[in-house]
């Protein structure tokens, strides 16, 4: 495999509340291969936005971010606030969730795509102006000329979210962050969004990294899935291990979470509990409160991150017997 | 995968959609009331006899005629003559235009320094902010009528020192409005968006923040015209106003209160306008609030 895109080890991000320390992500590590799809899973505030926007200074208010992020061999953690600019943008695109409050709704749709190309001198205004044409018809938005000139609030969710992404991938990333980015639309616009991205993503052999709450959508869509929990890595597969041979009893709930089409009658089996805020540096397994697995040592010490050989690491005492159940 | 023959279709058809400007939205909620219509059209006159008036008024208000003091109005004054002779309706020409420009500058000098410094506050945080919200306390916590007084005895009794001594007591009403909606917008989606796609802070304050604040600034700013209106005439009353003979509304009350039994053509007319002019203001700030009010339907 070829050099990856994206590094990120030992991640941890901090922020203050009041008088508490709020423990985001502690100890994040993964990485993106050129052309791959990662999917990051999670619920909300187990820290699958955080830990990507805060390698790139997009997180206000965080107390610390230490740990490392190399991006094509650069550390971005290090990066001085001028440098860290000139890649977003320009090397790494972002993907909002929701595409009615992303837009400026004082410019015009056009404008605000070749804003990126002249900020990061990609491109010159004439030439500018011709990419912005071609990037709205690749996107899927009828009549170009037309739609350059339109203001935000004549655009519906999914056309303002196709033209989010046409900001994103102006000056061609190598990586594109989808933060959510199918979250607030409908389920045929986010059919539809998906789709784009994987033509994008072969077209240009970029990389995308896809953070989503819905686990359907990233077993669909991604070649690699790590699931997140309390700022912690669970489970780390690609994606048919991952289907295979779960390991991981968080991993087993959100599966049973998910709900498909026409199977009414089929027990639901939601997970118990709801995600807590980490104030504290964890001192056991942050998802033993929840596990139905959970045995005395889950309570008292933190499960390492181990191997279980094809690239598919778990975090879980009893990850043998997990995957001997699911199997 | 089963749906990428979707992306290369277009979304729907919309090749014939309506375009409609935020401006056309905002004129059809403004002209639903006509108050605000109706106080736009007074305020447009109330311009354009500050503008042309010293062009249009028969007299200079320094002329006085005093075989024709204290008349009532006739066809020679439409408005009637005071004491000296001075002929009213030229007389309040010139003060809608001395109105016109401390009111106007006045506003513009408070929005100018409420804007930098709002702004600077909004987006910085931290000590910028906490320093000059609390210089905003102290302003609204001072009577500002007050550091008008001392200012206006400090500076003279000019057009640029009236003008100043109302401008620099104003501005934190504005500074404090500007910062709340900085805030809002700092950590909103809108700029994680753009600074996503690397803006620079500079480039996202020009950009995006102060055109998205441009319509509340401007109801603020039809809110503040009359209030400087307000504040300017209040400094005539007590004998702080334009120094005379320079006409104002303020001056022309406090003198028209004396005679008030004899000749009461001398107060009702520039009392009447200016209380119409202030009125009229109001309610094209209202208009305004209505028309940019994103709740407001269309």
């Amino acid at each position: 495999m070829a050099e990856d895109l994206l590094t990120v080890e030992n991640l941890q991000t901090r922020f203050r509340r009041a008088d508490e320390t709020i423990y985001a992500v502690n100890g994040v590590s993964f990485s993106v291969a050129p052309g791959e799809t990662l999917g990051i899973v999670g619920e909300s505030g187990s820290g699958k936005s955080v830990s990507l926007l805060s390698t790139l200074g997009l997180v206000r208010g965080a107390r610390s971010v230490t740990g490392s992020a190399r991006f094509m061999g650069t550390e971005l953690l290090k990066l001085r606030r001028k440098q860290l600019e000139d890649i977003r943008g320009r090397d790494i695109g972002v993907i909002f969730q929701d595409p009615m409050t992303s837009l400026n709704p004082t410019m015009r749709i056009g404008d605000q795509i070749m804003e990126a190309m002249i900020t990061h001198q990609y491109t010159n205004r004439r030439r500018a102006f011709e990419r912005t044409l071609e990037l709205l018809d690749k996107v899927g938005i009828p009549e170009p000329r037309a739609r350059f000139k339109s203001y935000p609030h004549e655009f519906s969710g999914g056309m303002r979210q196709r033209a989010m992404i046409a900001m994103a991938i102006a000056c061609e990333p190598q990586l594109l962050i989808a933060d959510e980015a199918t979250t607030a639309v409908d389920v045929t616009v986010q059919a539809q969004i998906l789709a784009l991205l994987d033509d994008l993503r072969q077209e240009r052999k970029m990389s995308i990294i896809l953070i989503t709450h819905d686990f359907g959508v990233a077993t669909n869509f991604c070649d690699r899935i790590v699931v997140l929990y309390a700022g912690k890595v669970m489970e780390s597969a690609r994606l048919e291990e991952f289907l295979a041979r779960p390991a991981h009893p968080y991993t087993l709930g959100l599966k049973a979470s998910v709900i498909e089409v026409g199977q009414r009658g089929r027990d639901l089996v939601p997970v118990p509990g709801m995600a807590t805020t980490v104030t504290e540096p964890p001192s056991s397994c942050p998802f033993a409160p929840r596990c139905s697995m959970a045995v005395e040592r889950c309570h008292q010490e933190v499960p390492p991150l181990r191997s279980m050989g094809q690239g598919h690491a778990v975090a879980c005492h009893r990850a043998e017997e997990v995957m001997a159940r699911a199997s | 995968m089963a749906v990428t023959e979707l992306a290369l279709g277009v979304v729907g058809d919309e090749s014939s959609f309506r375009r409609t400007s935020q401006a056309q939205l905002a004129w059809r909620r403004y002209r639903r009331n006509w108050l605000p219509v109706a106080g736009g059209v007074w305020v447009l006159i109330f311009v354009l006899a500050g503008i042309f008036g010293p062009w249009v008024a028969p007299h200079h208000y320094t002329d006085t005629d005093f075989l024709n003091a204290n008349q009532g109005p006739s066809w020679e004054f439409p408005m009637g003559t005071d004491g000296l002779g001075h002929d009213m309706f030229s007389q309040i020409l010139w003060s809608i235009r001395n109105a016109l420009e401390i009111a106007v500058g006045a506003t513009a000098v408070s929005f100018v320094i409420g804007c930098v410094l709002g702004l600077w506050a909004g987006l910085r945080g931290g000590l910028a902010d906490q320093a000059i919200m609390r210089v905003v306390d102290f302003m609204f916590a001072f009577p500002s009528y007050f550091l008008n007084l001392i200012l206006v005895v400090t500076l003279g009794r000019g057009m640029f020192p009236i003008l100043i001594a109302i401008g620099i007591t104003g501005w934190a009403s504005y500074a404090r409005l500007i910062r709340g909606l900085v805030l809002n917008m700092r950590n909103g989606e809108m700029v994680e968006a753009a600074r996503s796609l690397g803006a620079t802070w500079p480039h996202i304050a020009r950009r995006y923040l102060l055109p998205n604040v441009l319509s509340s600034m401007l109801v603020a700013l039809a809110f503040g015209i009359p209030a400087d209106l307000v504040i300017m005439a209040a400094l005539s009353l007590v004998g702080l106003g334009l120094l005379p003979p320079l006409p104002s509304f303020g001056n022309l009350i406090a003198q028209a209160g004396p005679n008030v039994l004899g000749y009461p053509w001398l107060l009702y007319f520039p009392a009447g306008i200016f209380a119409l002019t202030l009125l009229s203001f109001l309610f094209v700030a209202d208009g305004l609030q209505e028309a940019f009010d994103p709740k407001g339907g269309s």
